[in-house]
């Protein structure tokens, strides 16, 4: 299915430990996962700072504007700015969300719920298909965190997720906070999710904190990773051995030993997995 | 692609407009109602997009304060909506937004603000390019030099200011509370550029914003040296011309490209 290699466990690069990474590589992360439109500028130091990462480290890029499932045409100038940084930086794989990001040339800049049905299927795999066309390479969709469903789903968020890889040999990433948050929010349970995601598929797992708002789980990344959902990836882990875990945290960011520490536990999860 | 379209089209329509969802667009099921669902989205949607103005204008939302900044953000939000693929490119109508819109136009010191703070980021993630140094005008015959015209590094500008932001800005970057900017009432050049990886600005005596001016709109060495004797009367516009043009070379603010 696929031929990218192992990294282990790694972080989200964010401004704010900058001057930690460029003053040492640190210990105790594999890898680095970089937001694809924060770097997609001429110049400065962003992208000076992820040249200098790279030297060091394996990177990923992570989008969150290719607005896969959208019905406005794709952006070429998007494609075309993205396979430039893809050519600069050479990441182990792309990855962006299975949601759309707006309608009509506004862009909501949020990662909005498709509706799950074949006729969205249908366009969703044929948009795929076209930027692995255009990026020669395979695309890796993340499950989005949803707190709505379309009134007319006619399959499960995994059986479009599973159904769309068959289509088209893109690749997955399961965010793991994201199975749960979705799941409270919408009373599922997120044991069939986790049975019905094809291993051979799954190169990356998310874990990140989530909030209590208003009756809500929010994916907010702005807390460490709870009880909850470390089970729930101790069970992701079991299922996708060979996925590399990505602890993200995207505000109310902690110093990077921190944030380090917390890894650590993902690590030891996973090498009770393997003991066991 | 007809259902699709409709539910994209009704969902954004919801969250731009924060209205009250249609029936039948989304699932009601427990433990939320459809309206709160959709409520988080639109709430969601505000706040990511005010947060990037935040980011972009730090000065301009210290000077309106928490609740008048998250107005402004507001009207904003509703007036011009994002258009390009990253939110780094959302406030770059602010400048023009507060020239037009009755309740900010009578402060034109926010305007100048706003436009302020765009340059800076504007030269922030500008391109690289490599800086002309003293090494690379060595090689230059002097009889070549009147003829010279010099290329800037990409996000250097000359903003004409009449208000004064620069000194607001380094007070809110010294931590203290910003106040409104004082007009100049001879209004000052304000050259921003990057070095590296660092934004720099500084405001300009007569003579170095009429050579400078002169240069950026491709004019010759030797017409730009004209606009500075016309701008200060020096007859050793020459002389000095030449000191500002070793200043820049040190400054990294012209091009080697």
């Amino acid at each position: 299915m696929h031929d990218l290699p192992r990294l282990g466990f790694g972080l989200g690069l964010r401004k704010e430990h900058f001057a930690d990474l460029l003053s040492a590589a640190p210990a105790g992360v594999d890898w680095f996962e970089a937001i694809s439109e924060n770097f997609m500028v001429a110049g400065g130091k962003p992208l000076a700072v992820l040249e200098r990462v790279r030297r060091d480290f394996p990177l990923v890029l992570h989008g969150v504007s290719l607005s896969i499932g959208g019905i406005d045409p794709l952006r070429a100038d998007y494609l075309d700015r993205l396979a430039a940084l893809i050519d600069r930086i050479e990441p182990a794989w792309v990855s962006d969300h299975l949601c759309w990001t707006g309608v009509d040339g506004i862009n909501l800049h949020d990662l909005l719920p498709l509706p799950y049905t074949q006729e969205c299927l249908a366009h969703v795999a044929g948009r795929v298909r076209q930027v692995q066309d255009r990026l020669g390479r395979q695309l890796v969709l993340e499950n989005p965190s949803t707190y709505l469903a379309a009134a007319d789903n006619s399959l499960t968020e995994w059986e479009f997720l599973a159904a769309l890889a068959e289509e088209t040999d893109c690749l997955l990433l399961l965010d793991v906070n994201n199975v749960y948050v979705s799941a409270c929010n919408h009373g599922f349970d997120p044991q069939p999710y986790l049975a019905a995601i094809p291993p051979a598929r799954v190169v990356q797992l998310h874990i990140a904190g989530h909030r209590d708002v208003d009756g809500f789980k929010i994916d907010t990344h702005d807390a460490p990773v709870c009880d909850a959902v470390w089970a729930l990836y101790a069970q992701a882990v079991q299922r996708f051995p060979a996925a590399a875990t990505l602890l993200e945290r995207d505000d109310a960011i902690p110093p990077l030993p921190e944030l380090i520490t917390e890894l650590d536990q993902a690590r030891a999860i996973a090498a009770r997995r393997e003991a066991a | 692609m007809n259902a699709l379209a409709d539910f994209q089209r009704a969902l954004a329509g919801h969250v731009l407009t924060g209205s009250a969802v249609a029936p039948g667009l989304v699932a009601d099921t427990e433990p939320c109602p459809a309206t709160d669902r959709v409520a988080v989205y639109q709430s969601a949607y505000r706040l990511r997009l005010t947060e990037a103005l935040a980011a972009d204008f730090p000065l301009l939302r210290g000077l309106l304060g928490e609740a008048g900044f998250g107005r402004l953000a507001a009207d904003y939000i509703a007036a011009c909506p994002s258009r390009s693929f990253t939110l780094r490119d959302f406030g770059h109508a602010l400048g023009d937004f507060l020239a037009r819109h009755g309740r900010y136009r009578r402060r034109p010191w926010l305007r100048a603000t706003a436009l302020f703070e765009w340059t800076l980021l504007a030269a922030f993630d500008a391109a690289d390019v490599a800086a002309l140094t003293m090494a690379d005008l060595a090689g230059v015959p002097p009889a070549h030099f009147p003829r010279l015209r010099f290329r800037f590094v990409p996000g250097a500008q000359v903003l004409r200011l009449r208000w004064n932001v620069p000194q607001a800005w380094r007070a809110l970057q010294e931590g203290t509370a910003p106040a409104p900017p004082q007009r100049l009432p001879a209004g000052v050049d304000c050259l921003v550029w990057r070095r590296e990886e660092r934004v720099y600005f500084r405001t300009l005596p007569l003579d170095e914003a009429a050579l400078l001016k002169a240069l950026m709109k491709g004019r010759s060495f030797a017409a730009a040296c004209g606009a500075l004797a016309r701008a200060t009367e020096d007859p050793e516009a020459g002389r000095r011309a030449a000191q500002l043009l070793s200043t820049w070379l040190a400054d990294g603010l012209l091009s080697a490209r």
